[in-house]
């Protein structure tokens, strides 16, 4: 078994748009629940990871300038990330694709993660 | 720990009647974002971390800390509640008087914005679709279902009933 994070994107609006209405709040909030409790249930949630904050900054450069960040707010950002485990990239991209983020306007991000081990 | 049914829609109603208290009435708008930003920041933080053992105390912290950021960075742009202008407009009081506000019966807040609601100027089927949608967590869908009528339609109408209810001079 291998290792991928998957990186949960969206716009500020998606994101705003999936807490819409109270209604549309605990429905986003039954199915993200739900889903977690699915993989981990298949043994296929190494970790849940970690909701991250939409602000921070950026340093860039030599000169290290630090800036507002991540983007401007059109791009959509990385709102938390988990780590699956899967036989291969195709399988899971398929647990990614039971993800609720994309019915709401957002996308999953599937990266295999490096091993030292070869 | 799962989340509990109808706890967005109960707690919405509570959440922005008290805002509204501590905001003023012309600031409805203000107050139904924070209580948007608060249902974010829990999607996101109890996906991962599970539901917390009081999720209302949660919301209404969040919703709490969030009226405390626009308070000290609108103070001297916005006009806040009239009845508590005094004590928002110094750090020394701000904390406390919001606090009190928060404390200060919900049922109270909840009371007071639905006298607000049912607005003299406002036709009956507006005051209840009103009460339904601010009080009662009914999104606009929902509150359109209740009346058999189209979406856009009653977007239109909550949206200049709100207008109303904003350019009234104080919470009832």
């Amino acid at each position: 078994m291998s290792e991928f994070a998957l990186l949960y994107r969206s716009t500020q609006e998606a994101h705003r748009e999936s807490m819409g209405s109270p209604e549309r709040a605990q429905q986003s909030m039954t199915k993200w629940r739900a889903w977690f409790k699915e993989m981990s249930e298949k043994g296929q949630l190494k970790s849940i990871g970690q909701p991250l904050e939409r602000v921070g900054s950026v340093v860039t450069g030599k000169k290290k300038t630090v800036t507002d960040g991540p983007y401007a707010e059109t791009k959509d950002v990385i709102g938390g990330f988990s780590i699956i485990e899967a036989r291969d990239l195709e399988q899971a991209a398929r647990i990614a694709s039971g993800c609720p983020i994309l019915e709401l306007g957002g996308c999953v991000e599937v990266r295999p993660v490096m091993q030292l081990a070869i | 720990m799962d989340v509990e049914e109808h706890l967005f829609r109960r707690e919405a109603g509570r959440l922005v009647a008290v805002l509204t208290r501590v905001f003023g009435i012309q600031n409805l708008a203000l107050a139904e974002d924070v209580v948007q930003d608060a249902f974010c920041r829990a999607l996101e933080t109890w996906k991962f971390h599970g539901v917390p053992a009081n999720p209302s105390a949660w919301l209404m912290k969040t919703a709490k800390n969030r009226a405390l950021d626009v308070l000290r960075r609108d103070g001297t742009v916005r006009r806040f509640a009239p009845e508590l202008e005094r004590e928002l407009d110094s750090e020394w009081t701000l904390v406390p008087a919001v606090d009190e506000a928060f404390a200060a019966g919900l049922d109270d807040a909840q009371l007071r914005m639905m006298f607000s609601c049912i607005h003299p100027r406002l036709p009956e089927e507006t005051q209840v679709a009103l009460v339904l949608h601010l009080l009662c967590g009914f999104g606009i869908d929902e509150t359109a279902a209740a009346f058999l009528k189209g979406r856009a339609a009653m977007e239109k109408r909550l949206a200049r009933a709100k207008k109303t209810l904003a350019a009234s001079k104080r919470l009832f």
